[in-house]
C-alpha cells in the first residue's frame, strides 16, 4: 500500500519530466505517447510553451488532490470502515510537498526572493494572501507531524479546515473565469469538509 | 497571397537575433515543402526573403509555440486546446462587413479586401494580460487602410469589432453554463484604431492565420493586453458612442477598456511589473505600452492611466 501511494503521488512528477523531456523521446516512447493521448486528456508530447506556469500550476492542483485525498481517510473510515488512517501522514506531507514547490516558484522564480516584493504582493493581492496562508498553515502542520511533537499539536491540526477554504477560494480565483470544472472541484473540498464535520 | 513588404518603424527587423532568422527560414522551408505536398503548388514561394542582421536580442517566438499556446475562450479555456479543436475551422468562404457611422457600407470579402490592400509583415511584441507574452512576425493589413477605404465621418468615434458566432463551429458557444459571454466584442477609440501601429492580420511566419490564432482576420494592438486583439472577426461598426469590450464588461474592476501594457498598474490578482515570455523559465521586465510608448503615448496625453487602465 505505501508503493501504490507513492507511485501515486509521485505520478505529477513524472508528467513534469515526460513534458520537458520530449525533445529527447526515442521515437517509440513518442508513438506511444502519442497513442495515450486522447485517452488520458492531457498533452503529452510537447514541452510547456509557458514552463514557470505550468510546473507552478501542476504543482498547486497536486497539492490540492493531495490534500483532499488525505481528508478522504477520516470519512472512509467511519462511512465505510476502511482503515488508511496510518497513511495519513505520508499522504498529507505529500500534499505538503507540493504546496512548497508550489510556494517557492512563486517566491523564488517568480519574486526571484525579493523578499520585500513577496511581502507587497501578499498584503495587495487577497489572491497571493489566501494562497500564502494556506501555506503557512500546512507548513505548521508538517513541522508538527512527528509522533512527538503531534501530541502536543494535536488541536493546531484542526487549521486544515481553514486552510480548506483558503485553498478553495485561491484556486477559484486562479482562473479568469469560474468554469464547471472548478465548481466541482471546489464542491468536491467542500463536500470532504463537510462529511468530516458532519460526523465526528 | 501574402506578401511581405519592409516596414521602417517599430521593431526593426534588425532586432532579431540569427538564431530566430535560421529556425524561422527552416520553418518557412518546412512549410513551403508541407503546402506544395498539400495542393502541389508553392503557395508560400514569394516569401523566401532575406532578413537583416541582429541587435538588442529581441527573439521571435516559435512558430510551433505562437500555434499551440492559444487563449481561444470560443474553442476552450485550456490553451493547450485549440490547436487540437481547431482543425476544422473553416476559415473560407469569410466576409467581413464594415458599417455603422461610415460614408459607405462595404462587406469584403477577405480574398478581395487583400486584393485591395496589400499585406505587410510586422513583428511585434504580444503580452497577455495574464502575465506571458511572445514575439510574432505578423503579416496583416493597418486598419487605418481599411477605415479609409469605407470613409469616416463626423460620428465615427469608436470602432466595435464582433467574433463570429457559431455554435457549430466553435465549440463553447454550444456551452450553457459557458465561461464567458459571445459573441465576444471588444472596442478600440478611433485614434487608436487610426494608429499606424494597429493591424488587420492575416497570417503569421509569412503564412496564413491558422485557425487558433483567429483565422482568417483578427486585431492585432501590441500596445494593449492581448484580449483587445479580437480574433475571427466577421463585423467592424463604427460608433459615436463607446463600444463594447467582453472582458470590460464582465470583470470592470480587473479589465479597463483602454487595457494599455502598464507594468506599474497590477490586475487585482496578479502584478503587471514582468512577464514570462514563452519557452522561458525566468520573467523579464514589461515594457510601458508593451514598448511602443514613442508611438502611442500621445494618445493618452492628460489621461490618468491608473484610473483608466
Amino acid at each position: 500500500m505505501r508503493i501504490l501511494i507513492w507511485i501515486g503521488a509521485l505520478l505529477p512528477i513524472v508528467y513534469a519530466a515526460l513534458r520537458f523531456s520530449v525533445e529527447f523521446h526515442p521515437q517509440i516512447v513518442h508513438d506511444f505517447l502519442v497513442l495515450m493521448e486522447p485517452y488520458v486528456q492531457v498533452t503529452l508530447t510537447k514541452t510547456p510553451s509557458d514552463p514557470l506556469k505550468f510546473l507552478s500550476d501542476l504543482a498547486g492542483n497536486s497539492a490540492l488532490w493531495m490534500l483532499a485525498i488525505t481528508l478522504m481517510v477520516t470519512p472512509l473510515r467511519s462511512y465505510i470502515g476502511i482503515n488508511f488512517l496510518k497513511y495519513r501522514r505520508l499522504l498529507g506531507l505529500f500534499a505538503f510537498f507540493y504546496a512548497l514547490i508550489h510556494a517557492l516558484l512563486f517566491i523564488g522564480v517568480d519574486q526571484q526572493f525579493d523578499f520585500i516584493g513577496v511581502n507587497h504582493e501578499v498584503l495587495t493581492k487577497p489572491f497571493i494572501a489566501f494562497g500564502m496562508g494556506a501555506f503557512l498553515i500546512l507548513l505548521l502542520m508538517a513541522l508538527t507531524s512527528t509522533k512527538k511533537l503531534f501530541a502536543k499539536f494535536r488541536s493546531w491540526h484542526k487549521l486544515v479546515y481553514i486552510a480548506i477554504v483558503l485553498i478553495a477560494i485561491h484556486y477559484l480565483m486562479s482562473h479568469k473565469t469560474i468554469t464547471i470544472t472548478h465548481v466541482a472541484v471546489v464542491g468536491t473540498l467542500f463536500s470532504l469538509l463537510a462529511l468530516r464535520l458532519l460526523k465526528r | 497571397m501574402l506578401t511581405r513588404q519592409n516596414y521602417p518603424n517599430l521593431i526593426p527587423s534588425n532586432q532579431i537575433t540569427p538564431e530566430g532568422v535560421y529556425k524561422e527560414r527552416r520553418e518557412l522551408m518546412k512549410l513551403a515543402a508541407s503546402a506544395v505536398a498539400l495542393v502541389g503548388t508553392p503557395l508560400f514561394a514569394t516569401l523566401s526573403y532575406e532578413r537583416e542582421k541582429v541587435s538588442r536580442g529581441l527573439e521571435l517566438t516559435s512558430y510551433d509555440q505562437i500555434t499551440t499556446y492559444n487563449n481561444f475562450y470560443e474553442f476552450s479555456t485550456d490553451k493547450e486546446a485549440p490547436s487540437k479543436l481547431a482543425k476544422n475551422f473553416k476559415p473560407r468562404p469569410w466576409t467581413l462587413s464594415v458599417g455603422g457611422e461610415v460614408q459607405k457600407k462595404v462587406t469584403f470579402d477577405i480574398d478581395q479586401l487583400l486584393k485591395l490592400i496589400p499585406a505587410e509583415e510586422r513583428i511585434y511584441r504580444f503580452r497577455c494580460v495574464e502575465g506571458w507574452s511572445m514575439v510574432v512576425p505578423w503579416v496583416g493589413i493597418p486598419l487605418a487602410s481599411v477605415l479609409k477605404y469605407v470613409g469616416l465621418t463626423s460620428k465615427s468615434k469608436y470602432v466595435e469589432f464582433e467574433t463570429l458566432f457559431d455554435p457549430k463551429q466553435f465549440p463553447a458557444q454550444r456551452q450553457t453554463f459557458g465561461s464567458i459571454a459571445f459573441p465576444y466584442r471588444e472596442g478600440l477609440r478611433i485614434d487608436e484604431a487610426m494608429n499606424p501601429l494597429t493591424l488587420l492580420a492575416v497570417g503569421l511566419y509569412g503564412k496564413e492565420l491558422l485557425p487558433q490564432n483567429g483565422a482568417p482576420i483578427r486585431l492585432v494592438v501590441p500596445w494593449k493586453y492581448g484580449f483587445k486583439s479580437i480574433k475571427s472577426i466577421v463585423s467592424i461598426t463604427l460608433k459615436e458612442e463607446q463600444t463594447r469590450s467582453t472582458w470590460n464588461e464582465m470583470a470592470p474592476k480587473e479589465y479597463g477598456f483602454f487595457a494599455n501594457v502598464n507594468p506599474t498598474v497590477d490586475h487585482p490578482r496578479w502584478s503587471q511589473a514582468r512577464e514570462r515570455p514563452l519557452g522561458h523559465f525566468f520573467k523579464q521586465d514589461t515594457l510601458m505600452f508593451n514598448g511602443y510608448g514613442k508611438e502611442v503615448a500621445s494618445l493618452y496625453k492628460g489621461v490618468d492611466l491608473k484610473k483608466f487602465y
